[in-house]
């Protein structure tokens, strides 16, 4: 059922993926700057706010008219804040919805990732609880029936002593000092918890995208201005609570759930809500869970370089004092909760070389569910397959659709757990060893990693950026690299496959590389 | 230049898709000629008993520091209302006290859609524990126009329903 439904999500993300990796490119794409791209809106959303706070009045009859005075009387600049103000905090829902969807889709809640896939929660329920509080203060008709629905679901909790719902059926029962409390919750109590729950949510990652790139960043903005003065956010009729409210215009963003109140019941919107945060919470640890060991430190072949330190994406591996009395300084340690078992670290490790002519293939750090020694092996019985003079053996990940394709038409491939897990003397091996006339690295782009930075750590290692590097001596001409959304990738990798082989029939072929 | 229009109607489309859902469609929750009767108040029900003496014997089983010479029950009854237009019933609810040793006041809250138009409203209220009385009564005449919230309240200090 769970693979189903993240088959289906996989996808739909894959209908949006396409055309927005042929406009915006693997580095711009939105659905790889999902959660940065939230986070922007926040900005947005905190500075427009901090000027409609300048203005707005903390009471009952204050609220509406501040706000109809910044809607209309300084509709150029309070209006178009007041606009931004709304469509910042939907484009963050709506951004928030997907990025939900992605992290489920391609499974990267599980192992250590729980920790911010579990404290996102809370923060779904603070931003919409943000939202609402933002809806009850303009006081307008849709304020009231906020207001009345808010109050009816608060009182299906076994906390308020009166009912809170009674507070909102007559003038007389409404107070100024009401409005000082919903205005404090909206603009300190609310974002406090907030800033904090996203240091929370991003804690366990090592480098985290807290910004989307400028021209992104620019083009939102922009979306964003040009939608406040086409459009501008209004209020709707005063809120009179001598009268019914009898049709809203309702934000479906944030208040989609209230309709539901009416047509069920509060108690039954609880346990709606209730029951799908917590099933979304227990995600990680739901079947089909599949758990190999984390990697593994060999004191004997670690030198304590520091490579596999910085390039895991998620700081699991910390470096101490040596407690081996040898010379180095310093080891590598595993911590095995933080391990997402992606072997970016044996590809980091300079020790992972296949030409050692002397004992077993053992690096300074190992993946036991696929160990360098293992991966030697079975290039060798891969590439024992091709016979010719235009043989490629092709590497991808098993987080993408490549493999399959590339498996799907008979091609040799040795599938690794993430690019990052392939050490550039692999490569030098392939075709210093003659195992194979030229080599494709192929799978998801960057942005879209599984593990975050495996595809982005290859990409510097192979381009000579990043330790450890592809040897000079290596003819790059060899070494197809098509990552998934590249442009020039143009949706399939045969043909970038067909492509290598025809270079490798009109050689020399220059140094041209297909995607870089 | 196709990927710079791609990009114009990805952020178009974007843009639409927030100002359209961000008002539309409306929620209907009303007809023209509906209108809303709302119920809500918090009583405190009668005591379930009265106070009584304790014999010395009572008293004797009392461990010396909790030894009162009156016993007072603390638990209220339950509440139990209706309410009624034209005569026909439109809501009751038998609502228990509130609190731990329930003791604490009843909160009734209840909004029912009505049509608009001259209604005899009669509201009743039983809060003693006796069956086919009420102890607070009201029946009055009421027009309900269009759209109206018609709310129905008690007042703990006169006993009485109020309307407003």
């Amino acid at each position: 059922m769970l693979s189903f439904l993240q088959k289906a999500a996989r996808a739909g993300l894959g209908l949006l993926h396409r055309p927005l990796a042929r406009a915006f490119g693997p580095a711009e794409n939105p659905l790889n700057h999902l959660g940065a791209l939230i986070i922007f809106f926040c900005w947005i959303v905190l500075i427009s706010g901090i000027w409609l706070l300048i203005f707005f009045r903390t009471s009952v009859s204050g609220a509406f008219e501040s706000l109809e005075y910044l809607t209309h009387e300084q509709w150029y600049l309070g209006g178009i804040m007041r606009s931004l103000h709304r469509y910042a905090s939907d484009a963050a829902i709506a951004a928030l919805f997907i990025h939900i969807v992605k992290e489920f889709a391609f499974d990267t809640y599980r192992l250590k990732r729980w920790f911010s896939w579990v404290t996102g929660m809370p923060l779904v329920w603070m931003v919409f609880a943000l939202g609402v509080t933002g809806y009850w203060l303009v006081w307008d008709e849709l304020a009231q029936y906020v207001a009345i629905t808010s109050a009816e679901l608060l009182d299906r909790l076994p906390v308020f002593t009166d009912s809170m719902a009674g507070n909102f059926l007559t003038d007389a029962a409404m107070s100024d000092r009401f409005f000082t409390l919903m205005a404090f919750m909206h603009l300190v109590g609310l974002p406090i918890f907030l800033v904090f729950g996203i240091w929370l949510h991003v804690f366990r990652l090592s480098r985290p995208s807290i910004n989307p790139p400028r021209r992104l960043m620019a083009g939102t903005l922009l979306c964003m201005l040009v939608l406040s003065f086409v459009f501008p956010a209004v209020s709707q009729d005063k809120a009179d609570l001598e009268m019914a409210t009898r049709s809203v215009d309702l934000d479906w963003f944030y208040l989609h759930v209230y309709p539901l109140v009416q047509i069920t019941s509060p108690g039954v919107v609880w346990l709606l809500l209730v029951g799908i945060s917590c099933v979304i919470c227990l995600a990680p640890w739901l079947p089909p869970g599949k758990i190999a060991g984390p990697a593994i430190v060999d004191l004997g072949n670690c030198n304590g370089c520091q490579r596999c330190a910085d390039d895991c994406p998620f700081g699991a591996i910390q470096m101490q004092a040596r407690s081996d009395g040898r010379k180095y300084e310093r080891e590598a340690v595993v911590d095995a909760d933080l391990c997402t078992r992606c072997g970016i670290c044996v590809g980091a490790c300079p020790t992972a070389t296949p030409f050692r002519s002397h004992g077993d293939l053992v690096p300074g750090i190992d993946l036991p569910e696929l160990t360098a020694a293992d991966l030697r092996e079975t290039i060798r019985s891969v590439a024992a397959t091709l016979s010719g003079n235009d043989r490629v053996l092709s590497f991808s990940c098993r987080g993408s659709s490549t493999a399959k394709k590339l498996k799907g038409a008979g091609e040799a491939v040795v599938e690794l757990k993430c690019m990052g897990q392939l050490p550039p003397p692999f490569l030098d091996y392939v075709l210093s060893r003659d195992l194979a006339d030229a080599i494709l690295l192929t799978g998801c782009s960057d942005g879209r990693c599984r593990y975050r930075f495996g595809t982005h750590w290859t990409e510097d290692r192979v381009t000579r950026k990043r330790d450890p590097r592809l040897r000079k001596r290596i003819d790059e001409s060899r070494i197809c690299r098509a990552w998934q959304d590249y442009p020039q990738y143009q949706g399939s990798v045969l043909k970038q496959l067909e492509a290598l082989r025809d270079s490798l029939a009109n050689e020399p072929a220059g140094d041209e590389v297909v995607s870089t | 230049m196709s990927r710079y229009f791609g990009q114009f109607v990805t952020y178009v489309a974007f843009a639409a898709g927030i100002g359209l859902f961000s008002v539309w469609p409306a929620y209907d929750m009303l007809g023209n000629a509906e209108a809303i009767i709302s119920v809500t108040f918090s009583h405190a029900a009668k005591r379930i008993g009265e106070c009584h003496a304790l014999s010395q014997e009572e008293l004797n089983e009392l461990p010396p520091n909790m030894r009162k010479p009156n016993s007072c029950p603390r638990e209220r009854f339950p509440t139990y209302i209706e309410m009624r237009a034209n005569g026909e019933l439109i809501f009751s609810e038998t609502l228990l006290p509130s609190g731990l040793w329930s003791d604490g006041k009843a909160n009734v809250y209840n909004r029912t859609k009505v049509h608009a138009g001259t209604y005899q409203l009669f509201v009743g209220m039983n809060d003693s524990g006796t069956s086919g009385k009420f102890d607070y009564e009201l029946s009055v005449e009421t027009d309900i126009r269009p759209g109206q919230n018609l709310v129905v309240g008690f007042d703990g200090l006169s006993n009485t329903f109020v309307i407003e």
